[in-house]
């Protein structure tokens, strides 16, 4: 490692623009966060009047233990799926490309009307999963009308657009020297135990990177509930995200939306601490030699 | 029955003894091919069905859209297509493509010039402040979004900057999207140092290493970044929604969303559709494209770990 | 997976930098926001230029663009007014930020909540009586117009009216042998009773909010309207006890949809069904609105085959009030810090009252309110079928105005909440009551405060 001045000037760019396109306005917003600021006349100072009227109210409470719920989900499932399916779709195969993009094309959709129209038809009454279900014997399900099916449906959208972390665990996977593989006896199990003895461990930085990112999607999720299931009955998928943007254009309450904002972000943040605080147990680098 | 799946046992002990060993790993490994196809297509057919569907209900009149799960049209007909592009505003699709075209490209361009320098700088380079500039580095990553658009917009305003591409372009410039300098960080780290050092006793300065040896080891970093930020500026509906006014600068997302009131009026969802899925093409296309050179990748560039 | 643009500063640093950043640090108010008329130049000679802003589907789009074009073509004034359209996906936040940073047009259309939001003291709006000179006020009604008024200031002119009432799909109504349909709330039990026999998961009525259908019934029940232009309000908590139990029996009966069928067929938003799928295959037989969506409804149907018509309004028990509430669809109103106003007026006037701008601006804002407008319109051949329906419609009923603030989400908000709990059986029907009333206090008190 170079101990220089030399990385200052490399981050100089981001530094400029960390000041004034994020310290500023997240100031601005922790200071908007003390007073009982609504967009028309003026702000007066309320103290933590709004942290206070956070952890009073019963909906704001909820919408943290639906995030979290929805975080616990869907990371680690996506994670895997993502990961399982990047290993699939790294095989040499003939048409493979076509299967890569068939698989990444649920990630471009994003929130396209297309995605929160089919979703409806997927999961309603006389829809296609219930149709399926009863050819199991189970009874068609309220899947939109039950606290628990509402979840349901946003956690498997959330699933169903892997892309973006199928795509970087693929460029990392392209990334383990094959030389790697080819020592060891390619037959059968073998080739499983090899996942997870040398391909694991090679792309742990990735594994990692993917995870904070994931976890810190999950947290933000907004677009999924947003477009397909909105509050969910008994506000069974009522986000942080969403209750923030409610509060701020809704009911234009900036000051209290600022301070769930605030209370979001520093449970996040100390999530990703206690990950980098453990990434030395299992996060291998290959710059520390 | 017991007396059946012995002599199928037998019967293969008696094939694995006349069978070459070869042989025997060729066929299981041919059948091993035919299971992946399968599972393969089946979840690729999962995956694709919105499209399909999409695609379909471009040929569908309101009622048959929003009342049949079934992607296939009764008939086929493009003027949805035709009119669709002309939109009823002064302007037609083309307009509105060039227009993003305007921001997404330099987007591109600064994303990856200025992520790569600063991730560069985090992961190769000791300086002073690194540790409490790299927490504040990762905490940007955290903040919800919402509450900092009108402070951000009250700025931009007193820069005069308003229904101009410069919002958008800003944050690229200045590679405060973390998400990429961060993956390019993670990349760079699983990357041995070795062969910097070897570069820095052929006598090159910290520059040219990035340029000859850091660059072409992250070429599939780089060109993930590429797509992802092609797919997300490009699908990017709320920056240029607060910061773009004057019709003749909306880009795609914009002039997509513009004819999607449901509150007024009959809707034409097959015109909606047929330009959502002309908005989709870009980025499918580019995907499909750009894959050659995850295939390639470090493994096939020489670089050996 | 977004980009993010955001941080936090802990760093001291980071600090000090920033007071070299050309903006200061407070919280933003409505006192730093600006002129929206930067962009005109009234130059001598130069001409005028004016932007307008409003929201809709392409048709409206397509109108209200040749409006503009004509408009900019026949004034002898030299203005040039330029289109600012949008869709309707976030609309309330762009609204908010641009009039916050002060950036909206000059002339612009507003939802009817924001009029008390933004203009609630009387000064959030040009002042309209400035301009009476030029726009011809005496075409609406005197009554009507108050809508657009403000603590004694008319901040905007009401577009047209919007009428709460009830659509029937004749075609599915006599599918099951009912020839007539229902006018009284016992005729719609009895023909619920007739429907579900066969289908026990129809609904004849939905209705996008249940605070519809309590609202018809307690103006009906109170005679009065819900609030008043003083913040104060005229049920009880015993009333919206009442009204809640109402409708979980109607729903019972299913005459109204229920919450549950609702979020599961429709979503958990108040929006249209016009493209429903439950409504288009007539798993609901009608639907309570507003008279402005009333002919989407009906053309998404007609394409099924079926007819959608206005049915007579129903009056409960005892009814001290036979009739149905009403507001304004939109409104335009002229920003106030616009220094040509005499031009924006004289916009407004073109495509209001104007025969010519109301002709090609046509009836895709739904009715019109200027009386010079609707005989224009009328003349023109443009009102026919459920549009001209919903006019004599409107003409007849008696309604109740709501008042400006009516539309906050936090009403909506305090109705949906706790009337989903009371149906999913997690409180009584007097504690969902209790519950509204009080939100709706906690909501009138916090208004009132932001406007003393």
């Amino acid at each position: 490692m170079n101990k220089s001045k030399v990385g200052l000037l490399y981050i100089l760019p981001w530094l400029i623009g960390f000041i004034f396109l994020t310290a500023y306005p997240f100031l601005n917003a922790l200071a908007t966060s003390f007073t009982d600021y609504n967009l028309i006349g003026s702000a007066h100072f309320v103290g933590i009047e709004n942290y206070l009227t956070l952890f009073e109210k019963k909906d704001f409470m909820k919408t943290l233990s639906n995030t979290f719920v929805y975080t616990l989900l869907t990371v680690p499932l996506q994670l895997a799926f993502s990961l399982l399916v990047a290993f699939i779709l790294n095989f040499e195969l003939k048409g493979i490309r076509f299967y890569r993009t068939a698989y990444y094309i649920p990630s471009i959709l994003g929130g396209n009307v297309a995605v929160a129209v089919l979703w409806r038809f997927m999961f309603q009454q006389n829809g296609v999963v219930n149709f399926i279900l009863s050819r199991f014997g189970i009874a068609p399900i309220g899947w939109f009308s039950r606290p628990a099916g509402a979840m349901t449906i946003i956690i498997l959208l959330k699933i169903w657009q892997f892309g973006s972390s199928m795509l970087i665990f693929l460029a990392a996977l392209k990334n383990v020297p094959k030389e790697l593989y080819e020592a060891a006896d390619v037959d059968g199990a073998k080739k499983f135990r090899q996942f997870f003895t040398i391909t694991i461990p090679l792309i742990t930085p990735t594994i990692f990177f993917n995870l904070v990112m994931q976890l810190n999607n999950a947290f933000q999720e907004f677009n999924g509930p947003y477009l397909v299931t909105g509050n969910g009955p008994l506000n069974a998928t009522y986000m942080t995200s969403m209750f923030i943007y409610d509060n701020a254009f809704k009911y234009y309450k900036m000051g209290y939306a600022s301070a769930a904002s605030w209370v979001l972000f520093s449970i996040i943040v100390l999530i990703t601490l206690v990950l980098f605080y453990t990434q030395n147990k299992w996060v291998f680098y290959s710059d520390e030699g | 029955m017991r007396t059946v799946q012995m002599r199928a046992r037998e019967m293969s002990t008696v094939k694995n003894r006349t069978i070459s060993r070869e042989q025997r790993r060729y066929r299981n490994a041919q059948i091993s091919k035919a299971i992946r196809y399968i599972v393969l297509t089946a979840g690729a057919f999962i995956m694709i069905y919105p499209i399909l569907w999409l695609i379909g209900g471009t040929f569908k009149d309101n009622s048959e859209i929003f009342t049949s799960i079934n992607f296939i049209p009764s008939h086929i007909d493009f003027k949805a297509y035709a009119d669709g592009w002309h939109t009823r505003t002064q302007y037609n699709f083309g307009q509105y493509y060039l227009n993003t075209f305007k921001y997404v490209i330099p987007k591109i361009f600064f994303t990856i010039a200025s992520s790569t320098l600063v991730a560069y700088g985090f992961a190769r380079f000791e300086f002073p402040f690194k540790k409490i500039l790299f927490a504040l580095f990762m905490s940007t990553l955290f903040l919800p979004q919402v509450v900092i658009r009108i402070p951000l917009y009250l700025m931009w305003k007193k820069f005069g900057l308003l229904d101009t591409y410069v919002p958008l372009i800003a944050t690229s410039v200045f590679a405060n999207e973390p998400f990429f300098v961060f993956m390019i960080i993670q990349f760079l780290r699983s990357t041995p140092t070795y062969l910097d050092e070897a570069a820095t006793l052929d006598g090159c300065n910290s520059f040219q290493r990035l340029i000859f040896i850091i660059l072409p080891v992250l070429k599939p970093t780089i060109i993930s970044c590429f797509i992802f930020q092609f797919i997300w500026s490009f699908n990017d509906f709320l920056g240029p929604l607060i910061y773009i006014t004057s019709l003749a600068k909306y880009p795609v997302s914009l002039a997509l969303k513009m004819s999607v009131d449901t509150s007024s009026g009959v809707v034409a969802w097959n015109q909606i559709l047929a330009m959502s899925f002309i908005a989709l093409l870009p980025a499918i296309i580019l995907y499909f494209v750009a894959q050659k050179y995850f295939t390639e990748g470090i493994a096939a560039s020489g670089v050996k770990g | 997976m977004k980009r993010q643009v955001a941080g936090f500063l802990a760093a001291a640093t980071a600090v000090s930098l920033l007071a070299g950043c050309s903006t200061t640090n407070e919280v933003p108010s409505a006192s730093t926001a600006g002129s929206g008329t930067q962009a005109a130049s009234a130059g001598n000679g130069s001409g005028v230029q004016l932007r307008f802003s409003w929201w809709g589907n392409d048709d409206r789009h397509q109108a209200t663009q040749k409006a503009i074009d004509s408009f900019n073509s026949t004034n002898t004034s030299g203005i040039t007014v330029s289109g600012e359209p949008s869709g309707f996906d976030n609309l309330q936040e762009t609204f908010a930020t641009r009039y916050v940073g002060g950036t909206n047009a000059e002339v612009m259309t507003l939802n009817f909540d924001w009029l008390a939001t933004f203009g609630s003291k009387g000064d959030g709006f040009l002042d309209l009586s400035t301009i009476k000179d030029t726009f011809d006020f005496s075409q609406y009604d005197e009554n009507f117009l108050k809508t657009g008024m403000m603590n004694g200031v008319q901040e905007a002119i009401p577009y047209g009216q919007n009428t709460m009432g009830f659509y029937l799909n004749k075609t599915a109504f006599e599918r099951y042998g009912i020839t007539e349909l229902p006018k009284t709330f016992e005729d719609y039990e009895k023909d619920a009773a007739i429907v579900t026999a066969k289908d026990p998961d129809n609904y004849l009525l939905v209705s996008p909010t249940i605070r519809f259908a309590a609202t018809y019934y307690l103006q009906q029940k109170t005679g009065k309207a819900e609030f008043n232009d003083d913040y104060t309000m005229n049920w009880t908590a015993e009333d919206y006890t009442d009204a809640v139990k109402w409708y979980k029996d109607m729903a019972d009966k299913h005459v109204f949809c229920s919450r549950e069928d609702y979020v599961e067929n429709v979503g958990n938003d108040p929006v249209s069904v016009a493209q429903n799928e439950k409504f288009l295959n007539a798993g609901y037989l009608g639907v309570m609105e507003w008279t402005g969506g009333v002919a989407s409804n009906e053309a998404t149907l007609k394409e099924k085959g079926d007819t959608l018509v206005i049915a007579e309004l129903p009056t409960i028990d005892g009814a001290k009030f036979k009739g149905t509430m009403a507001k304004p669809s939109l409104l335009m109103a002229i920003d106030k810090n616009c220094k040509n106003t005499k031009e924006a007026a004289e916009f407004l006037q073109y495509i209001l009252n104007d025969p010519e701008g109301v002709k090609i601006m046509g009836t895709k804002r739904g009715m019109v309110a200027s009386k010079a407008a609707q005989k224009t319109l009328e003349e023109d051949g443009q009102i026919t079928g459920i549009v001209k329906e919903a006019y004599d419609f409107t003409a007849k009923a008696d309604v109740i105005n709501e008042v400006a603030f009516f539309e906050s989400a936090d009403f909506n908000n305090a109705y949906q909440q706790n009337y989903e709990q009371f149906e999913y059986g997690q409180i009584s029907a007097e504690e969902c009551g209790q519950a509204i009333y009080d939100a709706n206090v906690s909501a009138l008190d916090s208004l009132k405060a932001q406007n003393q």
